[in-house]
This record gives C-alpha cells, structure tokens and sequence, in this order.
C-alpha cells in the first residue's frame, strides 16, 4: 500500500497509457468485427472464422515482436503493440458480431426486406440497434482480454501497468507487483461497468420486456 | 390492376408456381387458399419482388414489375406478414412513423400520418409511447397493419395476417380489414389457410391445390354455389 502510495503518480501515468493502448485496439476491432460480420458473404465465412481464430492462437508477445519483421515497423514503440491488440479484438469481436447479428428476430427482418429498406436503411434502424446487447457483451468480455493482454507490450518497451510487474520482478519489490496486478483489476471492472452502463442506455425498449 | 401472365417459379428443381395466370382486380380483396406448400405466399411475395420468378410476366396497371426498382416497388406496396415483425427497440408510433419517413415522407407528415393510420385500425393513443412487447398480439397485428398503410399504398399485401391470434380477435381484425379496405380502396391480396377468413373476405376467391394450381377462382358465392371439384369442396368444408 506504502509503495502504491509513494509512486501514485507513476501508476497514473501508467494508467493512462495503460488505457490508451487497451481501449484503441478496442475501439478499433469493434468497429472492424462489426463491418467484416455484416459484409463477409457466407460462403467466405468458414474461412474468415478459421484466419481469425489462427490469430487468436497466435502467443501475443510473438506477436509482438514478429510484426516488425513482417510490416516494417519498429521493434521498439506502441504501434505493434495497438497493432497486435487489434487484430486480437477482431478476432474475438467477431465471433460475438456474427452472433449478435445472427439472433436478429426473423419477422422483422422479413418486414424491413419487404417493405423497401435498403441494405443501409436496414443496418442502421433495425440490425445495428437489435444487435446492440450482443455487441456489448461481447465488447466487455474482449475489454477484459485486451487489457490484461495489454500488459505484456510492456515487455516490449510500452510503459503500461505491465511495468509494474517486469520492474518489480527484477527488483523484487512485491508491492510493486501487488500494484500493478490491482491497478489493472480497477482498470478492467471500469471499462466493464461503463460499458454495461453504455449497453443499458442504448437500449432503453429492454428493460420495458415483459412488463 | 395486378396480372400473373404464365408464371412459373422452380426452387432448385421442384416447382413451387407452374403456369400461374390471373387477373387480381384493383380495389377488391382477393384470398389466395390452399394448404401449406401450395405456393401461395410464393406468389404473394412475387408481387413485391421478394421472390423473383422463374419464367412468365407479372404487370401492376400494365408495367412489367421486372422493370421497376425493386426497393422503390416495395415502398409502394404494404406488407403484412402473420409474425408481424415490429421493431422491438421502437415504440408504438414510431414503429409506424420510421416506414412513412423511409417512403420519402417528412417527419411531421410521418407522425401525423401514424397516428392518423393507428387510430383507423383502432390503437388508442395511450398505446403510442409503447414498446411492441407490451402490447397483445391483436393489438401488435393492428399495429402491423396500420404500419402498412403509413407509406399510403395502393395495394397491400397480407401474408395470413390472422393467423396468430385468437378467433375473437381474428373476427374484430377481419371485420376492421373489410371497412379499412372500403374506405381506402385498396387492392388487397390476401394469403390464408382458414375457410371462413377465405369465404368472408374474399371479393375473388382462388383456390389452390399444389404448385399454385388453380382449383377455381369466383366470387364466395359461385364457389359455394357451384364448386368446381372435390377438392374444393373438401378444402371449402362444402357439401
């Protein structure tokens, strides 16, 4: 506790960064996963699945380290970090996308066919708002993942919480590592709660169910 | 006036529509009857382009419907489908209000317009701030219809609109169609598998045996007075 108290302003720091580099990846793989499930035609999609759950598979520190190799960028730095995190966001999101579009209630969809909504009119109104708590949810569970997978860049020079546990590793300081591990549960359950709360205003007509 | 010249729809072989000729006359109801497979919402949803069909012609007032957009079709035709498919993240009036505003209407013709449809198929204005969800099945369908009509068709299509609710309800729902469609004057096209929906509604009556063949096709009464075979008979519950 001394020790968390003591450097406060590093584990801020930490944070921020900590932040940046777990909810861009996010941010990004959301919105990827949700186009790629809404425009890979079906038959692409044994293959699209199959690409994205090798990636997955992909130990995330290879990851980092072997982008430089394959896109030119440097070893050291966020870029293949927010890069290798993206992908993973993608690839989990969209099995949750896939999903959540996938449980859209077929007579509405049947309507909004057959009374002239274009592909776009219907994205936007129906599927995109009906899919919401899919998406949600599944943006929660990849929160959680992308901010405890965030860490291991710092092994790769990004000064995130996850140098809370390399410093304190080499240097022996238990509270160090206590304080990272804690700073990064605070972090997760945060972006979990906000993204419940985002979840449950955008999407008032649930809580009226069964009334 | 819609006209089915000669058509034809095959599914991978197996033929749902063979040879289909007739004439739906404008502002009257006609039922389309048969049993399930007998091709009848294959040929209700060719009208709006749903289902493209395998050979022949289908004209509204003398245009061929190959030629017309399909999305531009469909926003001038009302659909009503029996699971009715309203938007369960919208209320009430905006369920209604969101296909008048996607036809090209304003939003302040759309609101009016929907509450003006809501109240002809006799949903109370306290009802409009509702979620579908908590409204009953009757009342969900008269939503549906009203829905339909937002976009001010001309024709309206009905894919056994009754078919989910209860008999008392069906016969209050059937009742309104019948004054709705006379104050309207719409071309209605109507899909069921109920004798009595079929007989009561019907201005032109067809009746279907598989493959969309036509049994007979007539007025209520010609068809009850003189039915053309055993299969209509029995389908028709006639002596």
């Amino acid at each position: 506790m001394n020790w968390a108290l003591n450097n406060l302003e590093l584990v801020i720091q930490l944070s921020i960064t900590h932040l940046y580099v777990s909810l861009l990846p996010l941010l990004i793989g959301f919105v990827l996963a949700v186009v790629l499930a809404r425009v890979v035609p079906e038959r692409l999609v044994p293959s699209v699945t199959g690409t994205l759950g090798a990636i997955y598979a992909i130990p995330s520190l290879a990851l980092f380290v072997t982008l430089p190799v394959l896109i030119g960028t440097n070893f050291v730095g966020p870029t293949n970090v927010l890069i290798a995190l993206s992908l993973y966001a993608v690839a989990a999101m969209f099995f949750f996308a896939r999903d959540a579009f996938g449980a859209l209630p077929k007579a509405t969809a049947e309507f909004a066919r057959a009374q002239g909504l274009s592909p776009l009119q219907r994205f936007v109104y129906i599927e995109l708002p009906l899919a919401l708590p899919g998406l949600v949810s599944g943006a929660r569970v990849t929160a959680a993942s992308t901010i405890s997978m965030a860490s291991i860049g710092a092994v790769v020079g990004v000064r995130n919480l996850g140098y809370l546990f390399l410093d304190g590793f080499q240097r022996k300081i238990a509270d160090e590592i206590l304080t990272g591990l804690f700073a990064i549960f605070v972090l997760a359950i945060a972006i979990d709660l906000a993204l419940w709360l985002v979840g449950k205003a955008l999407t008032p007509w649930r809580r009226s169910i069964n009334v | 006036m819609i006209s089915f010249r000669s058509v034809s729809k095959t599914y991978s072989g197996k033929s749902a529509v063979q040879d289909f000729t007739l004439d739906f006359p404008s502002k009257k109801i006609t039922v389309l009857m048969g049993l399930s497979g007998s091709g009848k919402t294959t040929l209700i949803r060719m009208i709006n382009k749903m289902v493209e069909p395998s050979s022949g012609t289908i004209t509204i007032d003398g245009q061929d419907i190959k030629e017309l957009d399909s999305v531009k079709l469909r926003r001038s035709i009302g659909y009503v489908l029996q699971e009715v498919g309203l938007l369960p993240h919208k209320s009430v009036l905006e369920n209604v209000a969101l296909i008048a505003r996607i036809s090209g209407q304003t939003k302040d013709e759309a609101l009016k317009n929907a509450s003006e449809m809501l109240n002809l198929v006799g949903i109370d204005a306290s009802f409009f701030d509702r979620y579908p969800s908590q409204l009953s099945g009757g009342q969900q369908q008269r939503v549906g219809v009203a829905r339909a009509l937002a976009i001010k068709p001309n024709i309206l299509l009905m894919d056994e609109p009754f078919g989910a609710v209860d008999p008392i309800v069906r016969e209050e729902l059937q009742d309104e169609l019948i004054r709705i469609q006379a104050e309207l004057d719409l071309t209605i096209v109507l899909v069921t598998h109920d004798r009595y929906e079929a007989l009561k509604l019907a201005d032109q009556l067809v009746v279907l045996s598989d493959g969309a063949k036509i049994e007979q096709a007539g007025s209520p009464e010609e068809i009850r007075s003189n039915p053309a075979n055993q299969f209509v008979r029995k389908l028709l519950g006639l002596k």
